[in-house]
């Protein structure tokens, strides 16, 4: 498989195709990212794009010494952050997005009702408690448990230090344990 | 260990990353440490909590959808771009001349101004004047005028007599 940086090489020579291939690679990936700061949908693939845009846009400037990802993820987490902040009223009231959700998945006669119910109430809980975290709480956490990046990558997107990046996510992780308790009591451990 | 030194290992503990020294130290510590045997707990029962925040499927079209953005916005830029030309044309072609015909007589005025001789007819006449008193002033006639200040050259003492 052609590397990422290859793949930029070619994208800075003037080739479209090389482009299509890193959206193939990340769009999914980014589009989960985003969706994790704005629980909806509709506003995530917009944003989603803006970020592939802005991506493309500034492809010049990108230098091989950091890798792909993490710059990905540093133009998305500054974008999702900018828009979190501006839209923070739109997001809090996002309960419709989860009522919208159940409804489509009630229509699907094999999915046992209480159970969607459930997860989808429980997914509110957690966009809900992520809410309560600082910007960089948030995204640190979200960055390590969901997109599986080392905490120097982290560090990297955050630009701050991997000693930092372990803080954030102490702090977050009590915080979130605090503000999910009751759900917490409900999880079954199989092994330690 | 100390407490604290086995929490800030939960991560490295869970992505089985410790060394076989440092887990089985925290093993052996956890087994025997109700907080921290809890605090793993938590967190161990919090990351399968978090992992019920399902992933959601892109549009099928998104690549084509991405393309069609950046035509739109090349477009637009374009359209910009010639947009702002035709306002130049239209709005400002007549007030641009009359101001540059302004500054080039201007610039011509200026020009002649400091060409041509700065002395006017009267002025002559008293460069004049002023040459021939100082051809004739006595030395007396000098220093009883030089309470009005200096009006002649230094160098060119008045003569005597
Ligand atoms: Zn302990």
């Amino acid at each position: 498989m052609e590397s990422d940086i290859d793949l930029i090489l070619r994208v800075k020579s003037g080739d479209d195709s090389a482009f299509s291939e890193i959206l193939k690679r990340y769009y999914n990936k980014i589009l989960n990212y985003v969706y994790r700061y704005t629980n909806n949908r509709e506003t995530s693939e917009d944003l989603t794009q803006e970020i592939f845009m802005r991506v493309h846009r500034s492809v010049k400037n990108y230098r091989p010494e950091a890798k792909f990802s993490t710059w990905l993820y540093k133009i998305a987490t500054n974008l999702c952050l900018t828009e979190v902040a501006t839209r923070a009223k739109k997001y809090a009231s996002s309960l419709d997005e989860v009522q919208q959700n159940v409804g489509s998945l009630e229509d699907e006669k094999s999915v046992d009702q209480l159970h969607v119910r459930y997860r989808s109430e429980i997914k509110k809980m957690i966009f809900d408690a992520m809410n309560t975290l600082s910007e960089k709480e948030r995204s640190a956490i979200m960055l390590c448990k969901y997109e599986q990046l080392s905490y120097d990558e982290v560090a990297q997107t955050l630009d701050c230090t991997v000693g930092a990046v372990k803080t954030y996510v102490y702090r977050g992780r009590m915080k979130l344990i605090d503000k999910l308790k009751p759900y917490l009591a409900e999880v079954e451990i199989d092994e330690m | 260990m100390k407490c604290d030194d086995i929490k800030a290992l939960y991560d490295d503990f869970k992505t089985e990353l410790l060394g076989s020294e440092e887990l089985s130290a925290v093993n052996k510590h956890i087994g025997s440490c109700n907080d921290c045997n809890n605090y793993y707990l938590e967190n161990n029962k919090l990351s399968k909590l978090l992992d019920n925040w399902e992933e959601i499927e892109p549009q099928n079209n998104y690549v084509s959808k991405f393309w069609n953005k950046i035509d739109e916005t090349e477009l637009n830029s374009n359209k910009g771009v010639l947009g702002f030309f035709k306002g130049i044309k239209t709005a400002f072609v007549v007030p641009s001349l009359a101001v540059a015909l302004f500054c080039s007589l201007l610039i011509v005025n200026m020009y002649r101004t400091s060409t041509t001789s700065p002395t006017s007819d009267e002025d002559a006449r008293d460069n004049i004047f002023l040459l021939e008193i100082n051809d004739i002033i006595s030395v007396e006639g000098y220093e009883s005028l030089k309470i009005y200040g200096l009006w002649y050259d230094l160098e060119e003492e008045p003569k005597e007599g």
